[in-house]
């Protein structure tokens, strides 16, 4: 299998749409699964969007990426900045989580088990919500997305000790958020 | 697995969709130079016709200040014309 910078090169030099082609065949579900774990559940198509603007943005871009990092890991910035931008442009819009959990209730008034799975469910989003960035990032990409640590270090360029902790203090700040759950 | 694990892995993530590839090479914009298409028998007609349109245009008797108008715009046609010559001849000087 040709190597990225290889393909980089390649496409640099012939502009075959091709080349490009491969490239983002080989990283398109990990650039999804970067804008997924800042974007959260229920907006799949809009981390779908921002990869497709990820690779928009490579295409213009990769006569100036300089080759100082690994192409993927330019990739995966990108993708997290993007991600982080649209999610701090609709945040603002987003329904306050008491109001979408009366409207759950109202909307399903199926057996009393399920209602309480839904809102203790309901709970657990909210509180990784209020988590710091990079920890509800990180959270999401390892509970969530059930992304090894070795991957998450090649998608966030933070090492897998500082990963592990990372998740261990976001872990211990939901346990307490959730005593009650 | 503890219920907070259990819990943190709902609901199930999305996959991308079949087609993600397709939709991204569809929406690439054209090549950025349009004329790198043109054959270079269809650059060597549109210079050809450039200088044809200058002599003809220098030759009419216009006045002083519209030929000093003419003048950069004749400056331009000339040097977009030996960017293409270059293009032309860089495959035969090589």
């Amino acid at each position: 299998m040709t190597s990225d910078p290889d393909l980089v090169a390649q496409f640099r030099a012939t502009r075959d749409d091709d080349v490009f082609r491969q490239l983002v065949e080989r990283h398109q579900r990990r650039v999804f699964h970067v804008a997924l774990s800042v974007l959260g559940p229920g907006r799949g198509s809009e981390a779908e969007e921002v990869a497709q603007d990820v690779f928009l943005q490579a295409y213009l871009q990769l006569d100036a990426f300089r080759g100082d990092a690994a192409f993927s890991s330019w990739l995966y910035r990108m993708a997290w900045n993007r991600a982080t931008d649209r999610g701090r442009r609709v945040r603002f819009r987003r329904i306050h989580v008491e109001e979408s959990m009366a409207d759950l209730r109202e909307a399903k008034p199926g057996p009393l088990s399920d209602a309480l799975s839904e809102e203790r469910s309901a709970r657990v989003r909210a509180a990784v919500e209020n988590l710091p960035e990079v920890y509800r990032m990180l959270v999401r990409m390892h509970y969530w997305l059930e992304r090894p640590l070795a991957e998450i270090q090649e998608l966030t360029g933070i090492p897998e000790g500082t990963v592990k902790s990372y998740l261990a203090r976001a872990r211990k700040r939901l346990e307490r958020t959730l005593a009650d759950v | 697995m503890s219920d907070l694990d259990r819990l943190l892995s709902e609901p199930k993530p999305p996959t991308l969709s079949h087609h993600f590839s397709q939709r991204v090479m569809a929406n690439l914009p054209p090549p950025r130079s349009q004329t790198a298409r043109f054959s270079p028998w269809l650059r060597a007609y549109w210079i050809l016709f450039s200088f044809f349109a200058i002599w003809q245009v220098a030759s009419l008797p216009l006045p002083q200040w519209s030929l000093m108008l003419l003048t950069p715009v004749a400056f331009g046609v000339l040097a977009a014309s030996a960017t293409s010559w270059r293009k032309i001849l860089a495959p035969l000087l090589r």
